[in-house]
């Protein structure tokens, strides 16, 4: 069943609708948010806030797809955290540690930490770029609906992203 | 733009964890709240549209309803007018000759 399909039946009353809209985008939101805050307080914070916006009438199906409204929503919100706390293109390798709540799960292997410290190291609209592409498989056009930019400004960020990885992690073992 | 399996492969090592089940109870929360929010402004729309269309049909001031225009001249005859003399006043019982 479509997502317009499901927005329809959620508006007219339906729960079931609700349930299957949140069941599809609950984990692929929640990581968005975790990778791009470091933070699974914060990315359960947007998760819950994006889908309060859904609810309460904030999605124009007119204007976009629910997908790129909700991904949409996550990053204004965790660009509004960033702008709140100082940090918006920091870079913020310590954001995470900074906003870790007691439920952070520990990385279980070094390399993972190290990307993790190498993807948050990258600056805000070039981070957004590589984890809605690599990590979430965003199409391009997707991408530039969700960040308010064009196609060609994505591809951008999305090279120096990776230019920025390769140079961060190289020599290391996890680039190998 | 192709994506980069070398690299995927390497960005893979860092895994992100899964929500937690507060969660889903939060958002289903939320998700009653707004309904029930939203049922209730119904309910009172409807009883405020029925008592703002009562309130008005009881306020309808009545209309006459004038089949055609006529139009009015009125005319006086002053032939045989004479002014009085003196400007006095004289009250006279009715029916009563001057």
């Amino acid at each position: 069943m479509t997502d317009e399909t499901l927005i329809e039946q959620m508006k007219a009353g339906d729960d079931g609708a609700f349930r299957s809209i949140y069941g599809r985008y609950r984990d692929p939101l929640f990581r968005f948010g975790y990778r791009l805050t470091g933070s699974e307080e914060t990315a359960e914070d947007m998760v819950h806030d994006a889908f309060l916006g859904l609810f309460r009438g904030g999605f124009d199906a007119r204007r976009a797809a629910l997908k790129t409204y909700l991904y949409g929503a996550m990053r204004n919100q965790a660009r509004k955290r960033f702008r709140d706390s100082g940090r918006e293109e920091a870079g913020d390798t310590d954001y995470s540690d900074e906003r870790a709540g007691p439920l952070e799960v520990l990385l279980p292997a070094e390399t993972g930490e190290q990307v993790r410290r190498a993807v948050s190291g990258l600056p805000l609209a070039q981070r957004e770029a590589l984890i809605l592409f690599e990590y979430e498989e965003l199409s391009l056009e997707e991408i530039a609906q969700i960040v308010e930019a064009e196609v060609g400004a994505v591809k951008a960020r999305l090279y120096r992203a990776r230019d920025g990885l390769r140079k961060s992690l190289v020599g290391r073992e996890v680039a190998k | 733009m192709m994506r980069d399996d070398e690299l995927q492969k390497v960005l893979n090592k860092w895994e992100a964890p899964g929500p937690s089940a507060k969660l889903d109870a939060r958002v289903w929360e939320a998700y009653v709240k707004n309904r029930r929010r939203s049922v209730n402004w119904k309910l009172w729309g409807a009883v405020a549209a029925g008592v703002v269309l009562v309130a008005g049909f009881s306020l309808r001031k009545p209309t006459v309803e004038v089949a055609g225009y006529i139009q009015v001249e009125t005319r006086m005859a002053a032939t045989g007018f004479q002014p009085m003399e003196d400007g006095a006043v004289t009250v006279v019982r009715v029916g009563a000759k001057q």
